[in-house]
């Protein structure tokens, strides 16, 4: 039998029976040391993707939020055995502390922006157009043209890029303030200015939303989604070259899964 | 759901369609199997041959940015960049890839390009 795990906890106690996870499976805490990977059996396969199922595992992960600090274990995954769990626990056992400690009593929160990129990037192309003519002159072979017409699409791309690093400044400063830890995405496309997470302590949630507020309400200009609390999934940081869950099997699906969130990738376990 | 979660937006059309344009961008893993072994290995060749031309072009242009090149240099760079881009062109449609999909995913480190 399988075992699929949500989280690694800062506690070795059992987890409350009203606890039901993938599939309605009891779910139950594997103790190692002072802390613990909050798991249920899993009887053949893991299934298709489904919200369902994306729920479920999310419900376990902020029922532990409750009572304890916990490492959100990405969706669908899944261990061969309890040795190897414990086996990962005692190679890992003091970067999960640090994280742990780090991640206490913090949520984080999703903020994308939408500008109108598209449409500044075309005002660009004829702005650029328009001041170039002379140098369209000077090209006088196909190869000197290809060069010049990659130079303005290079100087384009240049003028885009430091417009959005501006705005995404402007609009981050007031988040940076309230949060302690952020991952920036800028331009994922033209449109989507910003995709950010921020990791913000749980008393301060009221002043991060206000924080929000007063964003949206100056910068009219933009589009804004704001998602959360949520558990910190993409503020666990563990060392790259011997990343604990690396071969066993596990998925990075959660965000797939989640079709409303589609956040940066960070480092979640 | 136990937390007090908001999810907001007053345009919720507009942000569907740059997630799912954003996920398409994103740099898919090299799909080889033994029916399409040949395109996957393209893929994966063509991508990092398509790298090293991003990699060349930019330093070119950074030399026309800085105008330290000569006629000459300008035209033996314009005419390498220009057989380079057109040879990329033929090779893709040889082995049926398109722009989107030369690029690879690296985790938490985001795109290849």
């Amino acid at each position: 039998m399988k075992i699929y795990i949500y989280g690694i906890v800062d506690s070795n106690d059992g987890i409350d029976e009203s606890v039901y996870g993938l599939k309605g499976a009891g779910v139950y805490n594997i103790p190692y040391r002072d802390i613990g990977v909050v798991a249920s059996d899993l009887n053949g396969q893991i299934g298709d993707i489904t919200q369902d199922s994306a729920v479920d595992h999310e419900r376990v992960v902020e029922k532990l939020m409750i009572n304890c600090a916990v490492l959100p274990v990405k969706f669908r995954t899944v261990f061969a055995s309890r040795e190897d769990i414990l086996s990962m626990m005692k190679d890992y056992y003091s970067d999960f502390k640090d994280n742990l400690d780090r991640l206490r009593d913090k949520v984080e929160f999703g903020v994308k922006i939408v500008w109108p990129g598209e449409a500044i990037r075309e005002r660009m192309v004829i702005a650029c157009n328009k001041g170039d003519a002379n140098v369209d002159r000077l090209a006088d072979s196909p190869a000197k043209s290809f060069l010049m017409n990659a130079f303005k699409n290079y100087k384009i791309g240049k003028e885009f890029e430091q417009k959005a690093d501006r705005c995404v400044t402007v609009v981050d400063h007031l988040f940076s303030r309230v949060a302690v830890e952020k991952r920036l995405e800028k331009l994922r496309t033209d449109n989507l200015l910003l995709n950010a997470v921020y990791l913000v302590d749980k008393n301060k949630q009221n002043d991060f939303k206000k924080a929000f507020e007063h964003t949206r309400s100056v910068h009219r200009g933009f589009k804004y989604l704001f998602s959360g609390p949520w558990p910190p999934y993409n503020f666990v940081s563990l060392p790259r070259k011997s990343h604990p869950l690396k071969d066993c099997g596990s998925v990075n699906v959660f965000t797939e899964a989640l079709q409303h969130e589609g956040m940066p990738r960070g480092d979640a376990i | 759901m136990t937390m007090n979660r908001t999810v907001e937006t007053d345009f919720p059309e507009t942000f569907i369609e740059e997630i799912k344009k954003s996920q398409e961008a994103f740099g898919e893993r090299i799909d080889a199997n033994p029916t399409n072994v040949e395109k996957g290995m393209a893929k994966l060749v063509l991508t990092l041959v398509e790298l090293i031309r991003k990699l060349l072009e930019k330093q070119a242009m950074r030399r026309v940015e800085g105008g330290s090149l000569t006629d000459e240099e300008i035209e033996r760079i314009g005419e390498t960049l220009m057989k380079l881009e057109n040879k990329m062109e033929e090779l893709k449609e040889v082995f049926g890839l398109k722009d989107e999909e030369l690029n690879l995913n690296l985790g938490p480190l985001g795109d290849l390009m």
